[in-house]
Order: structure tokens, then C-alpha cells, then sequence
């Protein structure tokens, strides 16, 4: 995905993107609007690869932006900004994926929603443009599917990394960065959820 | 290249690290082996369907407008709340079951009694405590003199069995003389005797605790709801801080003689008598007038115990 490689000519960040976080570190609302509106496509397509399905995905979106918006300062720079977002959009899915869980769902309240509101957003299969026959559309469309579903059903470690890497387009040294590992972790987990994923789909 | 090796390098051949001689000698031992070649192949279609995953392709300004208002209001702590009576319930439910677990609890009294290692065992023929105290009786046993003092505790909430376990309990644990057992429990004849019992099957638990022995309290066929004994200041200074903790655990409501209507008519006729015939001052050991000061040491005074009447 072009939306995560950063350009590490220099600084990992393109100019602009320097220049935004660092009105955004001092507090300048306008710049945070335009950080969002420069980086929700992104935060919405990794939250929803990640969940796997459009629920929450907004809900999930919103509270990524409050946490940056909370926590920008703590952004040194140390990585690209779309590293660190990558990163705070992962502890926020685990935290959610907790409230989710039996025990959490016993001590924490959604959030009250009100009128079943229309989605904010729309998705898009990167298939339809590129195949013409429909019926071999619908056998790709159906294998993206299954393959998402398998994914979806391996052990966190193991999606995590996977998603990261084949979907996200992540470099090892990316996701080691925002998972907090080594090198040779990242690569034999890729390994092991390769593994595990062909063991589960049929082609 | 063996097929092993093979193997261990699909993950590289898939992330373009492979190069080289390594990468000549890995499309060599494709052509020439089939089953490679589909393991391979199926690894490529996989990774090539997931870089096809859906993306978000737009999202509408309404997003960020509800975002940016809520920026700007401050409304930044996350919509998801702790909902904090579900966790009390929670816990305390845990908490009970972790204590159940640990003490084994089969019931308050043998919870009371068991944490000190005493369990009551009523006696075959046992009968709920009666009233066998009269007010004659108990007024022609305190002979009392005019101006004397007659302490009284009244335990409306507490049975004369749990009030010996309690004490027992506390005299295990060194909060109460014996000297104050002996009068209380053994000389007024609420106790026949108290004998050491190993279970059986006693859980590791248990043994670690230190709760392998276990006494077991042997009452009378009889229990008297009202008891009559003659205690010293010492012992009276005692047993209100012993009231105090009974009170705590049973959350009992310790009254004066006459505000209660757990107390038998008879005595509380014979106290008013005795208030206004003989000008007796009525002491209540649980009170907040209550002070021994005056009491010269060693000197013994009547005290009447008053407990729940079973059945009643």
C-alpha cells in the first residue's frame, strides 16, 4: 500500500507531513483537521482490514484520531508518522478487541448510538477494476473472501503480522518498529502465519 | 536444492529477498519438482489475493466534522465506559467464592467458627435455647442491695451457641482470657466441653492454613437465653470490646434491657421492678455511658447476658 512507505530520503517523512505534525504538536486545530483529512482513508483501510468487517469501523477510526490528537507529542520522529499511526491504530484495535471479548463486553458499555446512521465510508474491492469477466470477478471476489476469513482466524500474533506484511505492504523493519520486535521475530511469524494460512485455504 | 531447503525459502522468494545463485537454483528445483511448484504457487496466489483486499476508498466529511467537534469541545475520553456496578458485582462475587473456596464455607456460624477452628456440633436431642431464667429467679439469685450496679448485655441478634463460638473463637486467637471464657462460657454451664478433631480428607488448603484440627464445641441439651454471671472490672472492660467486634460480625443490634422486644416480658417486669424498688443503676456494657472507674479491683458484680430466643 503507497499510503504506508515512507520516504526515507533524508527524514522519514515528507516535508509537509514534518511541517503538519509539528503545528499539530503545538496545538493547532486547523493543522489536526488537515492531518485528518490527510491520513483517515488510511487509518479507515488499516482498522478495516484488520477487524475484517465495516462494523465499528468508524467508531474505532474516531478514537485513533483522539488518541493522535491526545498523544502527538510523544511523536519524536524516531520512525515515519505513518509507523507510529500504524502502531496506534494496533493498540487501539487490541483495546477494542478486549472490550469485545466475554469479560469485556461484562464490564464495558458501548458507546450509545443513536439512529442507525449511514456508513461515513465506502469500500472497494481492488479486483473489480482490474478483471473484466464477471464471472471471474465473482470467483475472485469469493476467494478474497475465504482468504480474509482465514485470516481472520488465526491467533493475533500471527494475523497481525500477516496483515502487515502482505496486505499493509509493511517492511520487516516497519513492523518490527511498530510491533516492538526483532527482526528474526517478525520474519519467522510472517513464516508461520504463511504456513498457517496456506494449511487453511483451499486454491 | 532439496525440497527442504526449498521450503525455507519460499518466504523470501515471496518478499523478493532472494537473489543470485539462491534464486537460480530455487526456479531449477521448480521446474523439476511438481509438488514444490504447487506449494509454491499456492503461497504466490495467496499473497497475490491478499494485496486485492478490500480498501476504503472514500470517507465523507461528515467523519471529520463529528471528529473535529469533538476535538474542539474537549469530548476526547473514548465513548466506551466502565461500567462500574458490574465490576463491584464482580468482584464481590469472586470474593466470595475465592473465600468459599478457601475457608469452605458451608454457613455463616461455621464460617465464624471455622476460621478459628471451632465447628458447633449440636448434640444428639439438642432443642433451640429456652427461657429457663425467671425474673423471681433471677431476682432472688442477685440479691442486690440498694445503689448497686447490675451491668446487662442484650444481644437480641445473636444465639446463646454463636455467642459461645465467638467467644471461643476469640480466646483461640488471644483476644479473650480464659478467665473471662471461664466465667461467660464454663461456670454458667453454656459449655460442656470442647474436644480436637483431625478430618479425614483435609484439603491441602486447609493444611496450609493451619486448618487440619478442628474443635468441636459440645453444648448442654439446653441452652438458656439469659445468663447470669459474676465478673470483675477487668473482665467487664473486656467483654464490651468483645461486644464491639460481636456487634461487627453479626452486625448485631445490642440494646439496653427494655428497647428490645426480643428480651421475655418477665425480665424486663423484673428490671423495672428492680429499677424502681431497690433504685438499682442499670449499666449497659455496650453503651456509651458505660465506665468501671468506680468498681474497686477484684471486686465481683452481677451481669446479665441476654441472647436471641430460638423459636421465639
Amino acid at each position: 500500500m503507497a499510503l504506508v512507505a515512507a520516504d526515507k530520503a533524508g527524514s522519514y517523512n515528507p516535508p509537509e507531513v514534518e511541517e503538519l505534525v509539528a503545528r499539530c504538536q503545538a496545538g493547532n486545530l486547523d493543522a489536526f483537521d488537515d492531518l485528518v483529512a490527510r491520513y483517515q482513508r488510511f487509518v479507515f483501510t488499516t482498522v478495516y482490514q484488520h477487524l475484517g468487517s465495516t462494523d465499528e469501523v468508524e467508531d474505532i477510526a474516531q478514537e485513533v484520531f483522539l488518541r493522535v490528537f491526545k498523544f502527538i507529542h510523544r511523536y519524536r520522529g524516531q520512525a515515519s508518522f505513518e509507523t507510529w499511526l500504524y502502531k496506534v491504530v494496533l493498540n487501539y484495535i487490541r483495546t477494542h478487541q478486549r472490550r469485545k471479548s466475554l469479560l469485556g463486553r461484562l464490564f464495558y458499555e458501548p458507546p450509545a448510538r443513536g439512529e442507525e446512521a449511514d456508513k461515513s465510508f465506502d469500500t472497494v474491492s481492488q479486483l473489480a477494476a482490474e478483471t473484466e469477466d464477471p464471472a471471474s470477478s465473482m470467483e475472485h471476489r469469493r476467494m478474497v473472501e475465504e482468504i480474509m476469513d482465514a485470516v481472520r482466524s488465526l491467533p493475533r500474533m500471527y494475523r497481525e503480522v500477516l496483515i502487515m506484511r502482505e496486505v499493509s505492504e509493511l517492511s520487516y523493519e516497519e513492523i518490527a518498529e511498530v510491533l516492538g520486535l526483532s527482526l528474526g521475530t517478525v520474519k519467522s511469524r510472517i513464516n508461520r502465519a504463511r504456513d498457517l494460512l496456506r494449511s487453511k485455504v483451499k486454491l | 536444492m532439496d525440497c527442504k531447503q526449498f521450503k525455507r525459502l519460499i518466504g523470501d522468494e515471496l518478499d523478493g529477498q532472494l537473489e543470485g545463485r539462491l534464486l537460480r537454483e530455487f526456479a531449477e528445483h521448480r521446474a523439476k519438482c511438481r509438488s514444490c511448484d504447487q506449494d509454491y504457487l499456492k503461497h504466490r496466489r495467496i499473497q497475490l489475493y491478499m494485496r486485492r483486499f478490500p480498501t476504503v476508498s472514500k470517507v465523507s466529511g461528515r467523519f471529520r466534522a463529528e471528529l473535529m467537534s469533538r476535538v474542539r469541545n474537549g469530548d476526547l475520553r473514548s465513548h466506551y465506559r466502565l461500567n462500574y456496578a458490574r465490576v463491584t458485582v464482580s468482584l464481590a462475587f469472586l470474593a466470595v467464592v475465592f473465600f468459599g473456596v478457601l475457608f469452605g464455607v458451608n454457613t455463616y456460624q461455621e464460617y465464624i467458627g471455622q476460621q478459628k477452628a471451632y465447628i458447633a456440633l449440636a448434640p444428639e436431642g439438642h432443642e433451640p435455647g429456652e427461657m429457663i431464667a425467671s425474673s423471681r429467679a433471677l431476682a432472688d439469685e442477685l440479691k442486690l442491695r440498694p445503689g448497686d450496679s447490675v451491668f446487662a448485655l442484650s444481644l437480641p441478634d445473636v444465639s446463646t451457641e454463636e455467642f459461645v463460638l465467638k467467644l471461643l473463637a476469640d480466646y483461640e486467637r488471644g483476644a479473650v482470657s480464659e478467665e473471662l471464657l471461664s466465667k461467660l462460657a464454663v461456670e454458667t454451664g453454656l459449655l460442656d466441653g470442647v474436644s480436637m478433631k483431625i478430618p479425614e480428607q483435609a484439603s491441602a488448603v486447609d493444611i496450609l492454613l493451619g486448618h487440619y484440627s478442628r474443635g468441636v464445641v459440645i453444648f448442654p441439651r439446653q441452652l438458656p437465653s439469659i445468663v447470669l454471671a459474676y465478673v470483675t472490672r477487668r473482665d467487664l472492660r473486656e467483654l464490651r470490646s468483645f461486644t464491639l467486634e460481636v456487634i461487627n460480625t453479626y452486625g448485631a443490634q445490642v440494646t439496653l434491657f427494655g428497647s428490645s422486644t426480643q428480651i421475655a416480658p418477665e425480665v424486663l417486669e423484673a428490671i423495672s421492678q428492680w429499677r424502681e424498688e431497690k433504685g438499682l443503676e442499670i449499666v449497659d456494657v455496650s453503651g456509651a455511658s458505660f465506665s468501671v472507674e468506680s468498681l474497686p479491683d477484684g471486686t465481683e458484680v452481677p451481669l446479665v447476658l441476654s441472647f436471641r430466643r430460638d423459636g421465639a
